[in-house]
């Protein structure tokens, strides 16, 4: 088979070739050129859209959209060229509007522009990767007008003028700016950023550095910190009018910075109108401008909160160390609520109730609160006093009130225990002498504190309450068995208390007169008939009498009295005059308490049912004591001496502290052989770590004592201490 | 050309409905030579993937076509190229793997003076004789001539062509003298010489190309590379690499972008890079070379794809990638020693990771926590991993994929050849973002599929080697944008379920041994499938319908009887090219 | 229809058609020219005049308008194109960037 010819292949020729006239294109842009002159002159109506627009389609149909392109670009530089020189001639003022009215203009004709070429912004735009037409116009506009050399620093320079005029309280044409700042704005954020925004916050900058040098020369701090934030509003207010929202943060960056940052510890710290003066005089709308302005800066706060720290804490120092001050408990503690008062009322209305404030104003407290040991003791005092009359007839809302704020100094106690001893003693004498303004009052304490404490805090307490409420029972049935027999005697009232709820006292000695032996013999009979098993023991201390007397003149009065003092007093039934060691003699009361006891019926004013001879202050062994017929009293009861809870004096103190030291210390052992039963085997530092988390409910142990009980329980061979490290103690089971 | 013209696209269908269609408009000579071009390119596009294009249709477009790809076509012979020789405004020609190509086609080519752009790669009929027509083309800008029949010689002749900014020599014989030669074409910006003869010596030659930005030397025997100062993009993959970039003048160093050092061995390891500004980098693959230790990475600030499979890359070595990790997109860890303590070193420092692959690692569910706290994340490969989607506690197991669903952006998760078994893919269906499940284990049952179903915008969904049975695939119920089903290696799966599967779900795509229809090709321009139709436009709700079959027209009426009795034993099947062999017949 | 409500397009033979605006906006190029500032005669007169597209098209456009607007409604008909006059009206279509 022979090879198969080569092929050539015809290609056929069109019938109708396609001429395109080397003028046509020429032609066809001269048209376009034509109306976009039109177009900028104003003077285009009445031209035909579809006739351009097909004329363009045209151009870029027969591959001529470069001419096209470059045509445009040509004529809209030549326009703009126009525009820019019409623009530099416009005199002063006019300037900004000639500006903005051209840009208008420009806006309009390049919208004009680009709906008739847009067949070439879609097609022949994007595949030679060219500048789409309205983007065009605006960076010709931005390279051609506005980076003119002339017009750049005249717009910079106008519109700086224009807000420095607006600072210094003149009045502005606000729209023809914001038209402006808009025109930089869509030219490109970098535009509006290096022509304006960066000019703007630098002379801004100076602005305020200058002023505030001034104001902070000629001003105290409240008015520095009013125009501070005239200042900073009218600065939001200017952005909010006529500049890119982004500048806000920008600009109020600056006037924070030179306003306030810089001067920040200055202002603080002025004499006579700072942070201090404000505190002290109570000035809630400078304070809270204040924080609302020092908020702002970094450290602001900071250094707000420092200083009123230190402020307080001296304060609470000095009242806490002043004693005459703490002559006074309940008026010691008042000062200490009035402060919180205070302070609390200032954070509230100036400082939002910031909780950062909060906490620095609680441990400003807890830290001076503590500084006094005896400050446990002077709460309950206050306590004490409020239960027995400073309540009386208050509202039951008021009360809660003022409960809650001794809950809230008991918080920054450090030494609960301390105040749980005290509280117990005067809640005994409160009961005891049934001088309490409220049971609902007392209750409701109670209820709080075991709230804060847990059970076992209050448990105590509250027996204290259950045996009142027992004796009430006691002593009717005591009266309903027994009541014809006591006829005409003496009545009685017995508390029968169990002895590890109450406070306990020494039992002292004291020889009830023989009206009273009688009785109470009859009721020991009668209780430990329907109770076996116990044992009751008369606490002498603690009781109190009411006395009928009858003085000189036939005056009959009723004398409250105490226990002792009744003994002492019914000795007078049978004698007008007696010395001081027959008195002791007779009644067996204790030294101390019997000189106290005299002293209170002879030594002072209004009370002295008894004369003392020779009469002086203090009583001496070898006083004699007749009775006052000339006594007189506006009152017919007559209180006299009643066991009131007192402040203790500086011994009784110690013996109280060493008391609760003694207590502290099972409390302790306990906590530590819970955590060594636990853990197993733990290191010293640890073992004094968990100690003090678990015990700091109640009070700070003493690393000292701490580590004395750890050697104590290893004696006792609840520990033992590791071979190899000395620090490590393993517990033994 | 734009979507907004939806008219024109409808046009443009209906004008490709059929051979008559065709035949109603090619004589509208007028119409035609008004045709804007990237109309016309369209159109041509359509007509080609629709099988009605043969040469002689070809010269409508004479006048409009700007754009012409017919890559992988077989057909396109001498006879094409005499009517794409007359296009007078053809820009851009690709030709690449037509094998009928031959130096005579390209004669069709000389002296075309808008042509900028030709691919010719893998023609391997093309030899020295036809670079001489092409080097009358002078405004050619692109070229890519890679693995045909060229010489040096024929190389050497290139340099005529003063315009080329793009060259692939790719596979070619390239020598060093012939590289000298090319030495004027100074516009030249990418140049691919992989695979050619090029030495040391050739490539201080490069030196003089002042606008070179991207090289490929990859599968050459060069060592070192000189200093290049718009250098851009470098591969040098599979090479021994010794020097790279020695410093210029004054200190400066080129602006790197990326670069490729797959499969390399470099002789003095890491210190290689320190003639390298890095600073600028943003892509970097050095898997499977022979890096030991990864102290470089600490200067590359601006990573953002990085590859470090199958290297030396353990848990000591993920720190320096950490410390870089902000930026980065995409990395690579499969086939190291990363372990989940690499991965948890990872966690935290990298906000921007889109795409990581822990494929054959050491890790463990342990680092699935981990990889929930890469917040970008798009596509995770775990797979080949000794993952079992739970951890282990005290009594309990929890779900370890449950961690996975703090990842809004998640769309493609891989899971085969690992542990995992059906109750640990519950949390899946809380996967907001999901779109494309990969899982390959004889461990997974039907209830896998059936989980499937919840998850509402599923579009891929492979369960493979899994004993699935027929029931499950008859009741499952796929979510509605389910394009994909990959089934291959369910061996319980009959024949009949499945096709009874694709004939309810025409939509989606089924992958099987018994799945009769083929996927369809990723470049449109392969032969369409006797399956699917490519596109369900919402305007074209018509039933879909058996494309043309005769996809040629007939062209029995050009050739004479002994022309047709030569071609009579060499069948021009286009139905399954991977399949039919194709025997060429040489028309000369 | 009112008269502000209508436009009239002029096909390059003359033939006048007059249609709803928001149909003959459905073509993003007479939008603009209607919407455009400035004062185009187009849009003082209400006329567009289109010389260089025929009836047929300009006909065939006109009713691709309305199918557009009906099928956004959500009313899916077929719109069916003559293969013969595909090119002419793609190459309207393209023009009138619908």
């Amino acid at each position: 088979m022979s090879a198969p010819k080569k092929r050539t292949f015809q290609i056929e020729a069109f019938k109708h070739r396609v001429v395109v006239d080397p003028k046509y294109a020429e032609k066809t842009w001269k048209i376009l050129e034509h109306a976009i002159h039109e177009i900028y002159n104003h003077n285009a109506s009445g031209l035909s859209f579809e006739e351009l627009y097909r004329n363009a389609y045209n151009m870029v149909l027969h591959k001529f959209g470069e001419k096209l392109y470059s045509g445009l670009v040509m004529t809209m530089t030549f326009h703009l060229k126009e525009i820019c020189k019409s623009i530099e001639a416009s005199q002063g003022g006019l300037f900004l509007e000639e500006l903005n009215r051209k840009w208008a203009d420009h806006n309009k004709a390049l919208q004009m522009i680009r709906d008739i070429l847009m067949y070439m912004d879609r097609t022949f735009i994007p595949s030679a990767h060219k500048t789409p037409v309205h983007e065009l116009g605006l960076n010709l506009w931005r390279d051609v007008v506005i980076h003119s050399s002339k017009i750049q620093t005249r717009l910079q320079d106008t519109l700086l003028e224009l807000v420095r005029r607006e600072r210094s309280g003149e009045v502005i044409n606000r729209g023809l700016m914001r038209n402006i700042t808009k025109m930089l704005m869509d030219l490109g954020s970098c535009v509006y950023q290096d022509d304006f925004e960066k000019h703007f916050l630098e002379v801004s900058a100076d602005f305020y550095r200058l002023e505030s040098q001034e104001f902070i020369e000629s001003c105290d701090c409240g008015e520095y910190l009013r125009k501070a934030e005239r200042r900073l509003n009218e600065e939001m207010e200017r952005v909010s009018h006529y500049l890119d929202p982004r500048s806000e943060a920008k600009i109020t960056n600056v006037v924070e910075k030179e306003m306030i940052e810089s001067h920040m510890q200055r202002l603080v710290h002025m004499e006579n109108s700072g942070l201090v003066n404000m505190l002290v005089d109570d000035k809630y709308e400078d304070l809270k401008r204040m924080y609302c302005l020092f908020r702002r800066i970094p450290n602001g706060l900071v250094l707000i909160i420092d200083v009123m720290t230190s402020y307080i804490r001296d304060t609470g120092k000095h009242l806490v160390t002043d004693p005459e001050k703490l002559k006074d408990p309940v008026d010691f503690v008042q000062r200490l609520l009035d402060l919180k008062d205070k302070h609390d009322k200032i954070i509230n209305l100036a400082f939002s109730n910031d909780k950062t404030f909060q906490n620095a104003l609680n441990s400003s407290f807890e830290y001076f609160i503590n500084i006094n040991s005896r400050s446990p003791e002077f709460i309950s005092l206050f306590v004490d006093d409020k239960l027995r009359k400073g309540l009386r007839g208050v509202s039951e809302e008021e009360v809660e009130l003022v409960l809650d704020k001794v809950m809230m100094l008991f918080r920054y106690l450090q030494e609960k225990d301390v105040f749980e001893k005290y509280y117990k003693q005067h809640l005994a004498k409160r009961l005891l002498s049934g001088k309490t303004v409220s049971d609902d009052a007392e209750r409701s304490l109670i209820v709080k504190l075991k709230t804060e404490c847990g059970y076992q805090f209050t448990s105590k307490l509250e027996g204290m309450f259950t045996d009142m409420k027992t004796s009430q029972d006691t002593m009717q049935g005591f009266y309903a068995s027994l009541g014809a027999e006591l006829g005409d005697g003496p009545t009685l009232a017995v508390q029968v208390l169990t002895t590890g709820s109450w406070p306990t006292q020494p039992n002292a000695t004291c020889n009830l007169p023989a009206e009273i032996l009688g009785i109470c013999e009859k009721f020991r009979s009668y209780y430990l008939g329907t109770h076996t098993g116990r044992r009751l023991s008369w606490q002498t201390n603690m009781g109190t009498a009411d006395l009928k007397a009858t003085f000189g003149k036939g005056q009959k009065h009723e004398l409250n009295v105490s226990t002792y003092q009744m003994c002492v007093l019914m000795l007078f039934n049978n004698a007008d005059r007696l010395g001081y060691k027959e008195i002791e003699q007779a009644t067996e009361i204790p030294t101390s308490d019997l000189k106290r006891c005299l002293q209170s019926l002879a030594c002072v004013k209004g009370k002295n049912v008894l004369r003392k001879e020779p009469m002086s202050k203090d009583i001496a062994e070898d006083d004699a004591f007749v009775f006052n017929d000339k006594f007189t009293s506006k009152f017919f009861k007559v209180k006299i001496g009643t066991v009131v809870a007192q402040r203790e004096s500086e011994p009784e103190n110690q013996e109280t502290r060493q008391r609760v030291e003694e207590d502290r210390k099972p409390q302790i052992e306990a906590a530590i052989v819970r955590i060594m039963k636990s853990r197993r085997v733990l290191d010293h530092n640890n073992i004094v770590a968990e100690v003090t988390k678990q015990l700091q409910s109640r009070f700070l142990p003493n690393p000292v004592v701490i580590k004395k009980r750890i050697e104590s329980l290893i004696e006792r061979e609840f520990l033992e201490r590791d071979k190899v490290d000395r620090k490590m103690y393993r517990y033994l089971a | 050309m734009e979507n907004e013209c939806e008219l024109v696209r409808m046009c443009i269908e209906a004008a490709c409905e059929s051979r008559e269609s065709v035949d109603t408009w090619r004589r509208q000579r007028r119409s035609l030579e008004r045709l804007p071009s990237h109309l016309a390119d369209a159109l041509l596009r359509r007509l080609h993937r629709r099988r009605l294009l043969f040469p002689a249709l070809l010269e409508v477009f004479k006048y409009s076509v700007e754009v012409i790809d017919l890559r992988n076509e077989n057909s396109v012979n001498e006879e094409w190229m005499a009517y794409i020789g007359a296009f007078r405004y053809l820009r851009s020609l690709n030709v690449s793997t037509c094998r009928r190509i031959n130096n005579s086609a390209l004669w069709a080519l000389t002296g075309m003076t808008s042509l900028m752009e030709l691919d010719l790669s893998r023609c391997t009929k093309v030899t020295d004789a036809g670079v001489k027509h092409l080097l009358s083309i002078s405004t050619l800008q692109r070229l890519h001539i890679s693995e045909t029949g060229l010489t040096a010689n024929g190389v050497a002749l290139l340099s005529s062509l003063t315009n080329l900014s793009v060259l692939d020599l790719g596979g070619l014989p390239v020598t060093d003298q012939a590289l000298s030669s090319l030495q004027v074409l100074t516009k030249l910006q990418y140049l691919d010489l992989w695979g050619t003869k090029i030495s040391n010596k050739g490539a201080t030659i490069l030196q003089g190309f002042p606008k070179l930005s991207f090289l490929n030397l990859a599968w050459t025997n060069v060592t070192n590379v000189p200093y290049m100062s718009s250098l851009e993009c470098l591969n040098l993959s599979n090479c021994s690499i010794n020097d790279l970039l020695l410093e210029g003048d004054v200190g400066y160093k080129a602006p790197l972008a990326k670069l490729q050092f797959s499969g390399s061995t470099f002789v003095k390891e890491e210190e290689t890079f320190l003639n390298i500004e890095t600073s600028f980098l943003i892509y970097l693959d050095v898997s499977n070379s022979s890096l030991n230790r990864f102290c470089f990475l600490a200067h590359m600030e601006s990573l953002e794809h990085l590859d470090l499979s199958s290297c030396m890359m353990g848990d000591d070595s993920v720190e320096l990638v950490a410390c870089i990790g902000a930026k980065l997109r995409d990395l690579n860890l499969s086939k190291t020693r990363v372990s989940s303590a690499g991965v948890g070193i990872l966690a935290g420092h990298v906000p921007n990771l889109e795409n990581l692959s822990l494929s054959l690692t050491a890790i463990d569910d342990v680092a699935i926590s981990y990889i929930s706290m890469m917040p970008s994340l798009r596509v995770i490969d775990l797979s080949k991993n000794n993952i079992k989607g739970l951890i282990q506690q005290v009594d309990t197991a929890t779900n370890s994929l449950t961690a996975l669903q703090s990842l809004r952006y998640l769309e493609r998760l891989n899971l085969e050849q690992t542990q995992v078994r059906d109750a640990a893919l519950r949390p899946l269906s809380n996967f907001q973002n999901l779109r494309h499940i990969s899982l390959r284990s004889a461990s997974l049952t039907d209830i896998s599929l059936y989980q499937m179903s919840s998850l509402s915008i599923l579009t891929n969904i492979s369960i493979r080697d899994a004993v699935l049975t027929n029931l499950a695939l008859d009741l499952f119920r796929p979510p509605a944008t389910l394009k994909v089903l990959d089934l291959r290696g369910c061996w319980l799966l009959t024949e009949d379920v499945i096709s009874l599967f694709c004939k309810r779900h025409p939509h989606i795509e089924v992958r099987h041994e018994f799945a009769h229809v083929f996927p369809v090709q990723n470049s449109c321009n392969g032969p369409s499938p006797s399956g699917i139709s490519s596109r369900t436009s919402p305007l074209n709700k018509k039933p879909w319908k058996m494309p043309v079959s005769q996809s040629f027209v007939d062209q029995r009426l050009k050739y004479s009887k002994e022309d047709l009795l030569v071609l009579r034993y060499s069948p021009l099947s286009l139905a399954y090219p991977h399949d039919a062999e194709i025997v060429r017949t040489e028309l000369q | 229809m009112k008269k502000e409500d209508t436009v009239k397009l002029i096909s390059a033979e003359g033939f006048e058609f007059v249609i709803d605006k928001e149909a003959a906006m459905v073509s993003q190029t007479i939008r603009n020219m209607l919407t455009s500032p400035g004062s185009f005669a187009e849009t003082q007169h209400g006329e567009v005049t289109f010389p260089e597209i025929s009836t047929t098209i300009l006909e065939k456009i006109c009713q691709y308008f309305y199918w557009s607007l009906q099928y956004a409604r959500g009313k899916e008909t077929e719109f069916h194109i003559e293969p013969e006059l595909t090119l002419e009206l793609m190459m309207a279509a393209n023009y009138l960037h619908t």
